[in-house]
């Protein structure tokens, strides 16, 4: 695999774990609230 | 877009850039933007603080076994556009380690200059403080411990409020100790933090050698006369290794090199 085409790839997995985290909200600040209260 | 990048830094100055960075990331009256980890070591119990520490967003989610995917996969794309370059022009406490070793010079303190065969150092404290002894103690112990919380928050917080300071036990006196031997250290050594500590350096280390910018040596031009080496403030021999994992992206060798040889481009 090139570099380039690796890099693609990183950016795509990269993109779909931020949907993912933000459709599991983890986004939401709630937890870091609580973590530091 | 990248290039575009390029040609802002190389035309700013770095150091204000880094107290910008230092002010936004604790501007306080921009509370709502907690949801985005932040680009370098910041606290985010920090009384004023408005983004959120990434190492401790990664231990918080690791103690709840969940994978903490939307941090994993905004640092992955901060990485893959430009390597380690937040830590050279964003991290509050890369600006605070290159002040104080700056004290050096003006006070002609003899430095100290630390083999780099502990630079995996970074790795082992992501892989045990970060993750392992998170999850086996749920606890977040890098945290607890890290000398940028105890500056940012446990400090102001100590001193604004009254019963946590009659609450503040041995924890706080080593996290103190930590502090003030980690601000000793900066005094002697250029960005002992970074190079020996830092998770999140760690993270991002290994974009360097795939992200969008990049730096390159001309080596018909390059003399090796070391002067890249001498202005780096994490000591790297740059026109040997431009694609080190150790570079914080300043751009520093790219301004000091007297014959041009290093240049600092997008990728193609």
């Amino acid at each position: 695999m090139g570099r380039r085409q690796l890099q693609r790839t990183l950016v795509w997995l990269a993109v779909l774990a931020i949907v993912w985290g933000v459709l599991n909200g983890q986004a939401l600040t709630t937890w870091l609230n609580a973590t530091l209260l | 877009m990248t290039q575009r990048l390029i040609d802002l830094l190389l035309r700013a100055s770095r150091r204000r850039v880094q107290a910008l960075s230092f002010l936004l990331m604790n501007s306080y009256f921009l509370q709502g933007l907690k949801f985005l980890p932040c680009p370098g070591m910041n606290c985010y119990a920090c009384p004023a603080a408005n983004l959120a520490c990434p190492i401790g967003t990664l231990q918080h989610f690791v103690i709840i076994r969940e994978i903490p995917a939307y941090t994993l996969g905004v640092l992955s794309l901060i990485g893959l556009a430009v390597g380690r370059l937040a830590c050279g022009w964003a991290c509050p406490f890369g600006w605070l380690q290159e002040l104080l070793y700056g004290l050096r010079h003006r006070f002609a303190v003899p430095g100290w200059r630390v083999s780099e065969r502990w630079r995996w150092l970074p790795y082992a404290f992501l892989v045990l403080l970060v993750v392992i002894v998170p999850l086996l103690t749920y606890e977040p112990w890098f945290s607890k411990l890290c000398p940028v919380g105890t500056l940012e928050a446990g400090i102001p917080w100590l001193l604004l409020d009254a019963e946590l300071r009659a609450q503040a036990g041995w924890l706080f006196l080593l996290k103190l100790g930590i502090l003030v031997g980690f601000l000793l250290w900066m005094v002697v050594t250029p960005r002992p933090f970074c190079r020996f500590v830092c998770p999140l350096g760690a993270i991002w280390s290994p974009f360097n050698r795939i992200s969008q910018l990049r730096l390159a040596v001309d080596q018909q031009r390059c003399t090796g006369c070391g002067a890249c080496q001498r202005v780096c403030p994490v000591d790297i021999a740059i026109h040997e290794n431009p694609e080190s994992m150790r570079c914080v992206r300043c751009l520093e060798c790219v301004r000091a090199c007297p014959e041009q040889a290093i240049s600092v481009a997008g990728r193609s």
